[in-house]
């Protein structure tokens, strides 16, 4: 498995791995006691870590999300442009049906 | 450990996922033309981000789980406020959910748009312009005694060549509307899936020490207590600990696929904008990198399937 690419977070999370594997290992209650008591210390500082890493990182979320609206209105754009080649059509037909009751109209006046 | 998880992966979902991530893979077997293409990319990628939004959320439950695990192995650690609190908070949690439910939809939307049947609605139209032309013919022959000077075939003609031409020109808009919108949208689909892809590598070995942790502590805890336990509860506590073990093993190897999944999405969605840029709708580049992603989708489904068989032991 491939390294995060964040020395702080590989160094961090090197360390618990390898204070777990101690821990498995038969060692005195005392002595695992004092490792759990580290170890908690390390995943504070990793937590703390991963939330400074979170938290800088959300503005460019924000900003992608922005584009990624404006993306999304362009398709629902296209697509009603394209179904108004249909509505174009539905607009002669009912052009052609309104001459039509016209005429019949004007045939009905006259005779 | 059952109860970890259901909130990890609520069944439900487990379903649908493990059946939308077949979706692209049998997508893809299937495309047939350069537009069935751009809705394979589509239904992957729309997959992919539903998956990492939820790999997103587990991230809390997990660092929580593992707080908790610490304090129960520890007789003297008490709980405080922040046993539990979130280490992706609510609004930081949102900006990616966002994000992923952007993606999704644009993915959807650009699959809706290439894939769409305009064809029934126009052919549709012109046969409805044929019936209207016709009626009007009828009621001035009534009226004259005389016929237009379009004859029924002449009107089916036109029909026709409105159905043909409406199509041409729907056609031609999808294809120019679809150029416009991948290339616009590229550099925010880079931006957004690079960096999900790049999060998701760094807290790929974050998941890995916390329910390394949490194995640890189970497995000391039997050690401790299986002395004063029954077969049964022993048996219990042992399949808990392979449980625990399995999601240790699995759950980064998850994380690190999505994360490559994340830059497939990005490294696609740059050969399909290659590809419209050349006013083509496939590639050979195209299709690899969509076949990637199926692949990716594959190895997703495969561990969800095995993170099932964790939870039924």
């Amino acid at each position: 498995m491939s390294a995060s690419q964040n020395p702080i977070i590989d160094r961090l999370t090197n360390i618990i791995d390898g204070i777990n594997m101690l821990m498995r290992s038969h060692i005195k209650q005392k002595d695992l006691a004092r490792l759990r008591k580290i170890r908690s210390i390390y995943h504070e500082l990793l937590d703390k870590s991963i939330e400074k890493m979170i938290e800088e990182n959300t503005p460019g979320f924000l900003n992608a999300v922005k584009e990624l609206d404006e993306a999304c209105k362009n398709v629902d754009d296209a697509i009603q442009n394209i179904n108004m080649v249909s509505a174009t059509i539905d607009k002669v037909v009912c052009a052609a049906k309104a001459v039509d009751t016209i005429f019949k109209l004007g045939i009905n006046l006259i005779r | 450990m059952k109860q970890f998880a259901k909130q990890l992966w609520p069944k439900g979902i487990r379903v649908i996922v493990s059946f939308t991530c077949a979706m692209p893979v049998m997508l893809i077997i299937g495309c047939s033309t350069p537009l069935d293409h751009v809705g394979a990319f589509s239904r992957a990628s729309a997959d992919l981000a539903k998956n990492t939004a939820e790999a997103y959320e587990s991230i809390n439950t997990i660092t929580v789980k593992r707080r908790i695990s610490g304090i129960a192995a520890d007789k003297e650690a008490l709980p405080d406020e922040g046993t539990f609190k979130k280490i992706i908070n609510d609004r930081n949690m949102a900006a990616r959910i966002s994000l992923l439910k952007g993606v999704q939809k644009y993915a959807q939307a650009l699959g809706e748009l290439a894939t769409a049947d305009f064809r029934n609605e126009i052919a549709a139209a012109s046969k409805d312009l044929y019936g209207a032309l016709g009626d009007l013919q009828d009621t001035y022959a009534k009226a004259t005694n005389r016929s237009l000077p379009l004859s029924s075939e002449n009107l089916s003609l036109i029909a026709t060549a409105v159905d043909a031409i409406g199509t041409g020109i729907a056609e031609s808009y999808r294809r120019e509307a679809l150029k416009t919108i991948v290339i616009q949208a590229d550099p925010s689909i880079k931006q957004a899936m690079d960096q999900v892809g790049n999060e998701l590598q760094i807290l790929m070995p974050t998941v890995r020490a916390n329910l390394d942790s949490i194995y640890t502590d189970m497995f000391k805890a039997y050690g401790r207590d299986k002395n004063g336990l029954s077969y049964t509860d022993r048996e219990n506590m042992l399949c808990d600990i392979w449980k625990a073990y399995d999601r240790y093993k699995t759950f980064p190897v998850y994380f690190e696929t999505l994360s490559s999944a994340s830059a497939k999405v990005s490294s696609a969605h740059a050969a399909l904008k290659k590809a419209v840029e050349a006013n083509e709708f496939t590639t050979k580049e195209l299709v690899e990198e969509i076949k990637s992603m199926a692949q990716l989708a594959i190895s997703i489904k495969d561990f969800h399937d095995k993170l099932l068989v964790s939870e039924d032991k």
